[in-house]
């Protein structure tokens, strides 16, 4: 199944599903939510906002769903949630007049210990560690541009639309971020 | 499908990754990676990326479902499609109801009219043959009205004022419908 497939199928399902929510059928929001919360909550926590995901990924779908109407589809419904997450994130940044996006080192890296505390499942073996500080080493656009296309899979396109970017800009932070991904993991 | 470049399976590394390559192009990205070391270690860091940073921060689902807004075009639509529906057939059905609400005040008003001028003619006996038409409860009614007036000839104001009265009669049922009311006399189908 090619990329643009499967996008514009998952595109059409949510629209079907936002269809039938704003006919009353609560099941449909349901499924909106549990489609999109988990890649939606691994961004907001990339962001490092700490132990404020699970607030702030509520605080997007309520802002999302009062402004479906104005939803024209023209990106996938992820991305535009994703969009909507990191406004909230710089929002509150600006509100409490402390970055918590452009968060130091150590920071990012507690919030992705945070993160993997919590699935209680991970293994910090050696490389592990070393992957995590290497992504954590980034900076915060590269950062969010790589986690955006590597765990998300977002297209440059996406990525562009979420980060208010460019769509050549968005490929040029991802290939710097991967280079130096690689060099702090090689050395 | 022609052969790839560096950069082009570059690119697609992670569609691969994701499971979005299918076919020729699929084909083509294996053996780009089974030529390339390079490209082969690149995508293990992908790998390994992706299996670190896959963990989930827990959402709690249903909090964040009970916390969303009821949709603007739910049921509301609905219900106001339903109501406008209804209120058509109410007007609809207006008419012959009013008719009939003139004739049931008509037959008690004249009953009432023919009670009172009984009990008004120890003081006034003569009036005993005009009492049934001309009596001063008529005139409160407010119209021209009497017991030979057919109700097919009265205007839609004069319909509308015997309806009123007829509301403030206790015993009578309201001539004001509601939705079962429709259901139950199919008038409002």
């Amino acid at each position: 199944m090619t990329e643009m497939t499967r996008a514009g199928d998952d595109a059409e399902d949510d629209r079907a599903l936002i269809a039938r929510w704003q006919g009353g059928d609560q099941r449909a929001a349901t499924a909106l939510v549990e489609r999109h919360a988990p890649p939606l909550a691994r961004f907001v926590g990339s962001l490092g906002v700490g132990d404020q995901v699970g607030e702030l990924v509520q605080d997007t779908f309520v802002r999302a769903f009062g402004a479906l109407e104005t939803f024209r589809g023209e990106s996938s419904l992820r991305s535009w949630l994703f969009t909507i997450a990191r406004r909230l994130v710089l929002d509150r940044q600006r509100a409490s007049r402390h970055d918590r996006l452009h968060v130091a080192i150590e920071d990012a890296q507690a919030g992705l210990t945070s993160g993997e505390d919590v699935l209680g499942g991970v293994v910090a073996d050696e490389s592990q560690a070393r992957v995590r500080a290497a992504v954590a080493q980034l900076s915060p656009t590269q950062r969010e541009v790589f986690t955006l296309r590597v765990v998300e899979g977002l297209s440059y396109r996406e990525i562009a639309a979420v980060a208010g970017t460019t769509e050549g800009a968005a490929r040029v932070h991802y290939h710097n971020a991967m280079k130096a991904v690689k060099e702090h993991v090689d050395a | 499908m022609h052969e790839l470049t560096r950069d082009e399976v570059q690119d697609r590394l992670v569609d691969l990754l994701h499971g979005r390559l299918s076919g020729a192009e699929l084909d083509a990205v294996k053996r780009a990676i089974a030529a390339d070391s390079g490209l082969a270690a690149e995508l293990l860091l992908l790998r390994s990326v992706h299996g670190v940073m896959r963990g989930v921060p827990p959402v709690d689902v249903a909090a964040i479902v009970s916390a969303l807004p009821v949709p603007h075009s739910a049921a509301p639509v609905g219900v106001i499609d339903d109501l406008a529906v209804r209120r058509a057939a109410r007007q609809r059905s207006n008419m012959p109801r009013l008719v009939r609400a003139a004739a049931v005040l008509a037959a008690l008003g004249g009953g009432s009219i023919v009670a009172l001028s009984r009990l008004r003619l120890a003081d006034t006996p003569e009036a005993v043959t005009a009492v049934g038409i001309d009596s001063a409860d008529r005139a409160s009614a407010g119209m021209q009205l009497s017991l030979g007036t057919s109700v097919d000839e009265l205007s839609i104001e004069q319909l509308d004022a015997l309806r009123a009265d007829i509301l403030m009669l206790d015993g009578l049922p309201s001539a004001e419908l509601d939705a079962s009311t429709d259901l139950l006399d199919g008038e409002g189908a």
